[in-house]
């Protein structure tokens, strides 16, 4: 393992990315509550620097701490000026009432989910097959070269299994802990450090703003300690980074139709080019996004719905082109699901479907992996069906039922692998993508006499708007 | 439910094996010998791992245009390339894999001189 200087470079790191973050949500979040502050900070902050790391290496320079540490300077900069303008402005929430003993029963829960993270990030070294094959590979590959000239990793046939036109965000994260540390060592796996509780902390705050402080608990807790949640989570692969971006993309489309405030769409639009960027599932959940904020009804005229969905689309677009620049002409040798995606391929593997979804039905039911997760979902969804009447329910519904849509044809195409193999690895972590959207559904949906509060603050703001 | 630790240790048997059969600052081609091909992707870990814990130093398996992506690709392609060859791409040795119980070891080590 690291000695005492690597630690220390790898906590300024972290220091640093937590910092990075809070400029851009300060600035575009308004009516945030510290929790939202916090959590989406965390999550921000290690996309935006590394963003910006993976520019500057496409100009020739390799990430270095002088570069993280200028990067940082900017931000902090930045970040006290909004500070001392917001500080006295930020609303305080109402909660609601507290079930003590629940509380504590959450708390624990939640607790253990962060220790046993917190544990596999720094007490053991990379050992999940997908994390050393791909992530943590290129983000060594990052670390000793630019992106330009195109180092030889990227046209390395030998090398195909590691998925050379993967997309960049999640191992450029690790690489700046690299750089900081000055070695390829293990401590490139704690940036989970910074997006796990962030998870948790969007998760919460997004609950609790509608539901209460109980539900948001519930939910943050049910989330927090799923077997595939600690699993990946601290495990170095990109599924923890793209299930946390998801997270932040969800809270700020349900602030965005309860508030009608464009910073929102501008941030969902970013935590949604994260996700492009970190793996090629994103760029679907991206689509999805922009086609549910087409269809939202925020505060103000109605067209506001479709020219927050060509805004999110155009900043997502921007912030994606360069990658599809960066990656035109690599080999198309591992398994390309968005090539192989056409409406004859499906239809001709139509005869896949009842595979796939008995293997997604099967996982979804595996009690070591998520407990009563998912039948909590569905019971809720049933049984609570009229809160879809409420525009948050019925937002967070649509998009989790578009998001376990979309993975069906990508499994419908697939050619290289055994469909049961594939699935036998994979639908684990795809659900885990999908979990804080049923987490937060489960929390909203929560009902009163479990503790929810069944508040609306989109209908109190809609009818003041009016 | 996983068990990281057994995970670690056997990920670290493996890390030595790859260090001890390899020059200072040169990488190694690997050769696998009695590796079943209906091994799922035991073998393909073997050589995952390798690439990952040598790097930056090469870690060969075949020829240059060998699509590398299961056990079987890579099994059918490990032919051992002439020695000039390998020197020019930095291979330093040729480490020859064979699979004992479950436990990959080394059962020869080729130095190739500059």
């Amino acid at each position: 393992m690291a000695d005492g200087m690597s630690e220390m470079w790898c906590g300024l790191y972290l220091c640093c990315l937590a910092v990075a973050g809070y400029p851009v949500i300060a600035g575009l979040a308004r009516e945030r509550s510290r929790l939202e502050s916090l959590g989406l900070s965390a999550c921000m902050g290690p996309a935006l620097i590394a963003i910006c790391l993976i520019f500057l290496s496409m100009l020739g320079v390799r990430p270095g701490r002088a570069e993280i540490l200028a990067l940082t300077g900017a931000c902090a900069a930045a970040g006290i000026f909004l500070w001392r303008r917001d500080r006295f402005k930020n609303p305080v929430e109402e909660g609601g009432p507290v079930f003590r003993l629940w509380t504590i029963v959450c708390a624990a829960a939640i607790a253990y989910g962060l220790c046993a993270v917190v544990i596999d990030t720094v007490g053991y070294p990379v050992i999940e097959w997908d994390a050393f094959a791909i992530w943590q590979l290129k983000a060594q590959v990052l670390t000793l070269l630019p992106l330009h000239p195109r180092p030889a990793y990227f046209s390395d046939l030998n090398l195909s299994y590691s998925h050379l036109r993967y997309p960049l965000l999640a191992p450029m994260m690790s690489a700046g802990a690299h750089a900081m540390t000055g070695r390829l060592d293990d401590l490139s796996k704690t940036i989970a450090l910074l997006l796990y509780p962030g998870m948790g902390l969007v998760v919460f705050a997004a609950v609790r703003r509608i539901n209460g402080t109980t539900a948001a608990l519930t939910a943050t807790a049910l989330l927090a300690c799923l077997q595939p949640m600690l699993r990946y989570g601290g495990s170095g692969t990109a599924d923890m980074a793209v299930t946390a971006f998801y997270a932040c993309a969800l809270l700020c489309i349900l602030r965005w139709q309860e508030t009608g405030r464009w910073g929102y769409v501008v941030l969902c639009a970013l935590f949604s080019a994260w996700m492009a960027w970190t793996k090629n599932e994103g760029l679907a959940l991206a689509a999805i996004n922009a086609v549910v904020l087409a269809g939202i009804q925020a505060p103000g005229p109605r067209r506001r719905a479709v020219i927050a969905a060509v805004i999110f689309s155009l900043i997502v677009a921007a912030i994606y082109l360069p990658w599809l620049a960066f990656s035109w002409g690599l080999p198309r040798t591992d398994e390309d699901y968005a090539a192989s995606l056409s409406v004859h391929a499906v239809l001709s593997n139509v005869g896949r479907l009842p595979a796939i979804l008995g293997a997604l039905g099967l996982e979804m039911a595996d009690w070591q992996n998520w407990g009563f997760f998912w039948l909590v979902t569905a019971v809720l969804a049933i049984v609570q069906r009229r809160r879809f009447a409420t525009s948050a329910a019925a937002i967070i519904g649509t998009l989790l039922g578009l998001h376990l849509l979309a993975y069906l044809p990508p499994l419908m195409v697939v050619k290289t692998w055994n469909l049961d193999e594939l699935l036998a690895v994979t639908t684990d972590r795809l659900l885990m993508h999908a979990a804080p959207a049923a987490a937060i559904l489960i929390g909203l949906l929560l009902p009163k006499w479990a503790g929810g509060t069944e508040r609306n603050p989109a209908a109190k703001n809609s009818r003041e708007n009016t | 439910m996983r068990l990281p630790a057994r995970l670690n240790q056997r990920y670290e048997q493996w890390d030595a094996l790859f260090r001890s059969g390899t020059a200072p600052g040169r990488g190694v081609f690997l050769k696998f010998i009695g590796f079943p091909k209906g091994a799922g992707g035991f073998t393909a870990s073997v050589y995952f791992r390798a690439v990952y814990v040598m790097y930056p130093r090469p870690v060969l398996v075949a020829d240059p245009g060998v699509v590398v992506n299961e056990t079987t690709r890579l099994l059918e392609g490990n032919s051992v390339p002439d020695e000039r060859s390998l020197r020019d791409r930095g291979v330093g040795s040729i480490v020859d894999l064979e699979l004992v119980g479950m436990q990959p070891v080394i059962r020869r080590v080729k130095w190739l001189t500059e």
